[in-house]
């Protein structure tokens, strides 16, 4: 009725599974950290400037010697490790998104500073899912300083870059439709 | 992670920049009484402005009879000149417009012409002053003043001429001098709302030949939109090409891209920023500017008064907090006192009286930009996305300038499918597509173009009654 038999195999498995999750765990967080070493983020600009030199050739006073990359190529994370992947997709988002929300409260009436901090953003978070947001800002910010010539090159190099973005389109119909100068015959 | 109505969520209340579709607008911070109400113009419209209307599928001419040629129709030139173009011979020509205002609904459709009930008054909303609140008359059918007239139907179903039915629908205009042909042209846009939506076409005004755009569209649609519209950036030639729609039996939609006084216009200087209040002051070097701006204006309006032809006036356009514009880059406040001087000083100072005021909102429309609708005939919106028809768009606008107020879709790049419009996602009372949009292939398909041009919604220049 009792069941001797069993009882040995029983406080063994007690033994080895504990060790087995053990030896499991060390091994997964090796591996982790390996994969985090792989997975750090890499600045944007320096990913960009590596994958897309051509980019960077903007005379713009604003957003001069800036790399930007197509946002299709968009510098992410390289990792085969997903939950690190996300971690890392969750930090940067967040500051971007906090970055973002200081720019669109700052370009209205402060254009000149948000073009300066469009600048650092752009070198901390390079073509990453706001980055053509950042863009329409920049240009914005130009023409509400009235630099007209320059908005209007960085109106075609977004356009470059993001051609079915509706923030490129926004710009594309504001800043490249109509002709810049007067009239034939000026109004007023 | 972040999806695109994330991001137009984020955008929509800093920016000014909100994507117009339904399911982004519906986030933006965008006054909406009602948004969970479908909007009911046509419901509206029944009792208050117009007393009988024909039902959507009334509202075009059949097909049947189309068999005379249609006739060639006037066109201009980059000139300005008047010319004639013959249309695609295997287009069917055009049938009275069976709405209520020219008299053929009820013989084109065979059935009886109806008498409205109701009084002259427009619902007793025109005149009031409420911005973003919709008055209790705009959602109520069968408030005070119910509109109508006696005469619309018509006996004989032939149209295609003004009649009673335009000289008097019980809608009052913004202006109480305003011209006999605006006021029918005012009938005529409250008669049409919520049945069917006027189609109208922007032109290149910059180019050798700004008369491309809607050429092109007749073309390939064998129609003319019903509505050219122009701008006064551009004045060479915009006053005398004007003229020559309304004369061919088109409408005229004109805009004007100011210069931020004391500068000179020029699209780059609309752009620019003024001192508002110092524009508004006078004696200021900006009020002598803007004023001188307003004269010029006056001027070439005052040659299409004196040719009898009524102007749907779109000026100050894409209205919005933060806008790409001098004029909505101030608070709102500042903007109603702009929109109110700019009315008052071509009403009463220089006699322009031959005007449809059209408020132009952009895709963000704000309550506290609204100068009320003592100052406003019509009040609209305009919408660049790709997924028309823009329903939360034309419910958000609605929300502020109220359910009788007829809305105008006033710069699109993409043309809606009236097939989705009708009857109640977003009846709106026209669509002018911008500039040079018609043939971008990004925006719309051929295909795509002569659907809506041959929608039974969609009310093309041969339909038009006559406002004369």
């Amino acid at each position: 009725m009792n069941e001797p038999s069993t009882g040995a195999p029983r406080r063994g498995l007690l033994l080895i599974v504990p060790l087995v999750g053990l030896v499991l765990a060390i091994g997964f967080g090796l591996f982790t950290a390996r994969s985090n070493e792989r997975s750090a983020p890499v600045p944007a600009t320096e990913s960009a400037t590596r994958r897309e030199p051509a980019k960077v050739a903007s005379t713009s006073n604003a957003l001069r010697d800036l790399p930007i990359e197509p946002r299709s190529d968009a510098a992410e994370p390289q990792t085969s490790n997903p939950s690190s992947l996300a971690a890392v997709r969750v930090t940067r988002t967040d500051d971007e998104e906090r970055a973002m929300e200081e720019l669109r409260a700052l370009w209205p009436k402060q254009p000149e500073r948000a073009l300066a901090v469009a600048e650092q953003d752009r070198r901390r978070f390079g073509a990453s899912a706001f980055a053509a947001e950042r863009e329409w800002i920049v240009v914005r910010s130009l023409t509400n300083l009235d630099r007209f010539d320059e908005a209007r090159e960085e109106a075609r190099r977004m356009l470059e870059l993001y051609p079915n973005d509706s923030f490129s389109a926004d710009v594309k119909r504001h800043v490249l439709i109509h002709p810049p100068g007067p009239p034939t015959t000026p109004s007023r | 992670m972040f999806s695109n109505s994330a991001r137009y969520f984020a955008s929509a209340t800093l920016l000014g920049f909100a994507a117009c579709s339904s399911e982004d607008t519906r986030d933006a911070d965008t006054p909406v009484s009602s948004a969970s109400e479908p909007p009911s113009p046509a419901a509206s419209m029944s009792t208050e402005a117009t007393g009988t209307l024909p039902t959507p599928a009334a509202a075009k001419p059949s097909s049947t009879g189309a068999t005379t040629p249609q006739a060639p129709v006037p066109s201009v030139t980059p000139q300005g000149s008047l010319t004639h173009s013959t249309p695609n011979p295997t287009t069917p020509p055009p049938a009275p417009i069976s709405n209520p205002s020219n008299g053929g609904a009820a013989g084109s459709d065979g059935a009886p012409a109806q008498t409205a009930t109701g009084g002259s008054a427009n619902g007793g909303s025109r005149g009031t002053s409420t911005p973003a609140q919709p008055s209790a008359s705009d959602s109520t059918p069968s408030g005070a003043g119910t509109g109508g007239n006696a005469s619309r139907g018509g006996s004989d179903g032939g149209g295609g001429t003004a009649g009673g039915g335009l000289d008097d629908c019980g809608v009052e205009p913004v202006n109480p001098n305003t011209t006999a042909e605006a006021r029918r042209l005012l009938c005529y846009l409250y008669s049409v709302y919520g049945k069917g939506v006027i189609s109208g076409q922007q032109e290149t005004s910059w180019i050798a030949n700004p008369a491309d755009d809607v050429d092109w569209i007749m073309q390939q649609t064998g129609k003319f939109p019903a509505i050219l519209g122009g701008d006064y950036l551009y004045p060479d030639g915009t006053t005398d090409r004007a003229k020559a729609w309304w004369e061919a039996g088109g409408i005229t939609m004109v805009r004007y891209h100011m210069g931020a006084p004391p500068q000179s216009d020029t699209y780059d200087n609309s752009k620019s920023s003024s001192n508002i209040d110092a524009v508004l002051q006078a004696g200021t070097q900006e009020n002598t500017s803007f004023n001188s701006k307003l004269d010029y204006v006056a001027g070439e309006l005052q040659k299409l008064q004196d040719a009898n032809v009524a102007v749907l006036w779109a000026p100050f356009h894409e209205v919005q907090a933060n806008g790409w514009f001098w004029w909505a880059k101030g608070s709102g406040a500042q903007f109603i006192d702009l929109w109110k001087y700019m009315f008052d000083y071509l009403t009463t100072d220089k006699g322009i009286n031959n005007l449809v005021w059209l408020f132009p909102y952009s895709n963000n429309p704000a309550g506290d930009y609204f100068p009320g609708k003592e100052y406003v005939d019509i009040a609209g919106a305009d919408c660049y996305d790709k997924n028309p028809p823009f329903e939360s768009l034309f419910q958000s606008t609605q929300g502020i300038v109220g359910k009788t107020v007829p809305i105008p879709l006033h710069e699109t790049g993409v043309i809606p499918d009236p097939e989705t419009m009708f009857p109640n996602a977003a009846p709106w009372l026209l669509f002018s597509v911008w500039a040079g949009y018609e043939k971008d292939t990004s925006q719309n398909s051929v295909e795509g173009i002569k659907a809506a041009y041959a929608s039974q919604y969609t009310i093309t220049r041969d339909e038009l009654p006559s406002f004369k």
